[in-house]
């Protein structure tokens, strides 16, 4: 008995000296904001004051700012996307917001694999993320133990031990924090990416491929929980495609078939959708050498002239016009109109 | 006894067979040494040496040897 | 299931407290269960094939056991009218009987593995034959999925099973204690492969918990993953790159890249021994060991006794020395003796087994020509050694040279080191020409290096911060190695670090946490499992 008893007692002081370097560290990282995502403080001190919420996945972080949907629609709106976002992910962080802030308005960015994207295959990066983003240590634990897997502690431990250290160092160097007051979760790209390609390319890749039409039960369950909690606080919910290269999108041929899961648990919600790769004129409006970043997110021009195309778009039907003229009703339609030939 | 140690003298001199205990664990006779002496042991003892008894409590001394020898001598 | 990854881990500590839970006499169904479970998550489909050698053995076992028993039985009941004469016959029969036996389990287990390991190999030296006078070669459709640790498993089985047929150890009664045997699931996958002498007797003993064992064995196991995880799996991407790119490389880089690989291999096996050991040790059963700082060995022969030495003894037991004794070879040394004089003829038996034992051991490493080669050249150098003894120490007492001079001894173990690293280099390349081609390129590449990135090429982007750490940390691994061996030529690490208090030991136990997971982890992710895993 003696020889278990002194086992457990040096068990545990390690353990414990483990657990106080681990957490020194780490709230080196999850205390500052040096990673751009890193915008809990920034949002706990606009609570109370947002009244317009995006969620989306990496396509939402590019496309949607606040800025300007502030300026086009007179809001107070924030872009609580992120990269890699999973729908757990969407839904912790919106249900946070939904409740210390009067929001009217949520738009949720769907794309074509917000409901095929498998959590398991993909791994952690999109919930580690999160993590970061949640206000203290007993939030952080909760998800943690929520959403990741058994298989992925020791990744999730050498991250956040791996960003810890990075901040210690940049702290040491005097490294300036991230600002994320004026952005408002709007992650601007850098770069432009030419997504014309050549009609001999165009013609050979058309329908060559196709898109997932399996929609994962992870992803339903929390899309569901979001819709719920959007009703119950009584908001405009507005489900939102925003626009991917029309040569990438031209290589699939299902298109339709995927959205039109989306568009039905839409319709089921009482919710707004609206689809900006069908939108007439969508490669004048975006053009395929400027307006992309890569083959499906916005370019920084591109995101501009989204937003105003959008909050276009959102006031006309808030308005009670008929906002089905401006678009295309399938993808088999609009891909008639595609220009992005070299 | 005699045959015994004039063998071993054949395959290793410097060593002191008399008062050795550990010629195996101290490494004083290594594996070839070992197929050297079990040859010219059957041969002197006319007797079949079964691998079973290739292990080194036979072998760390003269005494064990021999001990090892009249076994098998008396399991024939 | 990885050995590196948490789930893994957490079967580990399942599995101890199961263990201390039941009470003593019925613990080994613990490991028994453990270790089925943990077959059962490499497969299912490839659980048969360990059960019928674990069947076969037992069977076979059990009937030349009662062979024996029932000729004991009946010379004891006869001792009065039986002459010497009948009792020779009835043993000639008996043995014959049991030899029988043996060479069918013999057969059925080794072809098992030798259809599921060289297969390929062999269609390839057959194609290769057939091509010579014209054939068109066969094509290789054969997939297999060798099952985990048949290599391991089999040769452990064998072994028993010859210990039984000498009468060395009684054959075992239980089956599920025989399953355990063949099973054991810490040491299926890379050894240490054991004598159920050895083995059983720790297996099925009752074993106190003590603090000490518990102590030792995690701080042994904390040790093993630093070696695998932080040192062994950070070189591997570099060393492949060094052995898929050397042409491109300087002479310098290609030879870091081999004394890089003898590195590795070492901190990837011994630190896998560590892991296994160490948990063996937390349940408080011992397993022999693996490795005893065979880089600080002073010739050939004595670094394969000291790497792999379970392997090695194993050789020994059940193809050296059955070899080198038999009547056959007997004949051969008498003949040689008479043809090539005392000293060279007396060395023909012994260079025969070793032959026998080192092709061998060369095609129980890899499938291949150039692992058949590696063999070759390992036993040429231990025959040549043996041949050239009393060359050597004519020319040491010449030379007025002292066998314990440090000097001597520090020429030997750098000489020996150097040797051993060309050697194991040769079969990793890839095929044998491949391998040839890597030593010619150390010696002859006009490429200089005229910057760090081209000194260190396989390294991503050398002026990296975490490059430079991670470069630093694999050298001070190394060089941490080095001293622990230093000091463990006096006594074992654990007992110098006892001597300190507590509070050093859980310093050192927070240290080698956060260098895991710092360097270690990314490290693992990126290499996948273990070298010896393919056996």
């Amino acid at each position: 008995m003696r020889n278990f008893k002194r086992a457990i007692a040096v068990t545990l002081a390690c353990i414990l000296c483990t657990g106080i370097v681990f957490t020194l560290i780490a709230e080196v990282y999850f205390s500052n904001s040096y990673y751009y995502y890193q915008d809990s403080e920034t949002r706990k001190n606009y609570g109370g004051e947002i009244d317009f919420l995006i969620c989306g996945s990496s396509h939402g972080l590019r496309a949607f700012s606040p800025e300007i949907l502030d300026k086009e629609l007179d809001c107070f709106s924030y872009n609580i996307s992120g990269a890699l976002m999973t729908m757990q992910g969407r839904y912790t962080l919106l249900k946070k917001e939904i409740e210390r802030n009067p929001v009217k308005t949520v738009v949720v960015e769907v794309s074509y694999n917000a409901l095929s994207r498998n959590r398991v295959k993909e791994g952690a990066e999109g919930d580690l993320y999160i993590l970061a983003r949640l206000d203290n240590m007993a939030e952080r634990l909760g998800f943690f133990f929520s959403a990741m897997k058994l298989s992925e502690y020791d990744r999730v431990l050498y991250d956040t031990v791996n960003r810890g250290v990075q901040c210690i160092e940049w702290m040491t160097d005097g490294r300036k924090q991230v600002d994320t007051t004026v952005t408002k979760g709007y992650n601007k790209p850098q770069g432009i990416y030419d997504c014309t390609v050549s009609a001999e390319t165009y013609e050979q890749k058309f329908h060559y491929t196709k898109f997932s039409e399996t929609a994962d039960e992870y992803n339903i369950s929390y899309l569901n929980k979001i819709i719920n909690i959007c009703k119950e606080k009584n908001v405009r919910l507005i489900f939102v495609v925003t626009p991917i290269s029309s040569s990438y999108e031209a290589e699939h041929s299902n298109t339709d078939i995927v959205m039109a899961t989306v568009r039905e648990i839409a319709k089921n919600a009482d919710a707004e959708f609206y689809d900006f790769n069908l939108i007439k004129g969508k490669d004048q409006m975006f053009p395929a050498d400027t307006a992309y970043f890569d083959i499906s997110h916005l370019s920084a021009s591109g995101a501009e002239t989204f937003n105003r195309e959008f909050a276009r778009v959102i006031t006309a039907a808030e308005n009670g016009e008929n906002t089905d003229d401006l678009f295309y009703s399938s993808y088999v339609e609009a891909q008639q109109y595609y220009n992005c030939i070299k | 006894m005699e045959e015994l140690l004039e063998i071993l003298e054949e395959i290793n001199p410097d060593i002191d067979y008399e008062t050795a205990t550990a010629l195996i664990d101290d490494k004083m006779l290594d594996s070839f040494s070992i197929v050297s002496l079990v040859t010219e042991i059957s041969d002197a003892f006319d007797i079949e040496i079964s691998p079973k008894y290739l292990i080194p409590e036979n072998f760390n001394s003269v005494q064990a040897m021999m001990k090892m020898i009249e076994t098998i001598q008396d399991e024939e | 299931m990885s050995i590196t990854s948490v789930t893994f881990i957490l079967f580990l500590l399942v599995t101890v407290i199961l263990y201390y839970l039941i009470p003593g006499k019925y613990r080994w169904l613990v490991l028994l269960a453990s270790s089925m479970f943990f077959y059962m998550m490499s497969g299912i489909s490839n659980g048969i094939y360990i059960l019928i050698t674990a069947l076969s053995t037992f069977g076979s076992a059990i009937f030349m056991q009662k062979i024996t028993d029932s000729q004991k039985r009946y010379f004891k009941e006869n001792k009065e009218s039986l002459t010497r004469e009948d009792k020779a016959i009835i043993k000639k029969k008996n043995t014959s009987k049991r030899k029988t036996l043996l060479i069918l389990t013999l057969i059925l287990n080794f072809g098992i593995l030798c259809v599921f390991k060289y297969s390929h190999f062999a269609l390839e030296q057959f194609n290769n034959a057939i091509s010579l006078f014209g054939a068109q070669p066969i094509e290789d459709t054969m997939k297999f999925i060798i099952p985990l640790g048949i290599s391991f498993y089999t040769f452990q089985s064998m072994g028993y099973l010859a210990d039984v047929y000498w009468n060395k150890i009684p054959a075992e009664k239980n089956f599920l204690k025989l399953l355990l045997f063949v099973s054991f699931f810490p040491q299926i996958t890379q050894g240490p492969i054991s004598s159920f002498e050895q083995l059983g007797k720790e297996l099925f003993e009752e074993h106190k918990f003590t603090y000490k064992n518990y102590s030792w064995g995690i701080q042994r196991m904390m040790w093993g993953f630093f070696k695998k995880m932080v040192i062994a799996d950070t070189l591997s991407p570099w060393v492949y790159d060094v052995f898929e790119n050397y042409s491109q490389y300087s002479g310098i880089t290609t030879l870091i890249g081999a004394f890089m690989y003898s590195v590795l291999i070492y901190a990837d096996f011994s630190g896998y021994m560590d892991i296994v050991c160490g948990f063996c040790e937390v349940l408080g059963i011992k397993l022999t060991e693996n490795f005893d700082r065979p880089y600080f060995s002073k010739s050939i022969a004595e670094y394969w006794r000291r790497w792999h030495i379970s392997l090695g003894v194993w050789f020994k037991s059940y193809i050296y020395y059955p070899i080198a004794v038999s009547g056959w070879n007997k004949k051969l040394g008498k003949f040689s003796q008479k043809k090539l004089g005392k000293t060279f003829g007396k060395t023909v038996p012994a260079s025969v087994a070793l032959v026998v034992v080192w092709l061998t051991t060369g095609l129980w490493h890899g499938a291949s020509m150039a692992y058949v080669a590696w063999g070759g050249v390992n036993g040429l150098f231990i025959i040549l050694s043996l041949w050239l003894e009393p060359v050597y120490d004519k020319c040491k007492s010449k030379l007025k040279i002292k066998e314990s001079a440090t000097w001597f001894r520090a020429f030997q173990t750098i000489r020996t080191f150097i040797l051993v690293t060309f050697i194991k280099v040769l079969p990793e390349v890839g095929t044998l020409s491949e391998g040839f081609g890597l030593w010619k390129n150390i010696f002859t590449s006009r490429i200089i290096p005229d910057s760090w990135q081209t000194l260190l090429p396989f390294v991503d982007n050398i002026y990296d911060d975490k490059s430079i750490r991670t470069i630093g940390v694999v050298i001070f691994g190394t060089l941490l190695i080095f001293i622990t061996s230093m000091i463990q030529r006096k006594q074992p690490i654990r007992q110098f670090l006892g001597k300190f208090p507590l509070i050093v030991k859980i310093a050192v136990f927070v240290a080698l946490f956060f260098l895991i997971v710092y360097f270690g982890i990314p490290a693992s992710g990126n290499a996948g499992g273990f070298m010896y895993a393919q056996f």
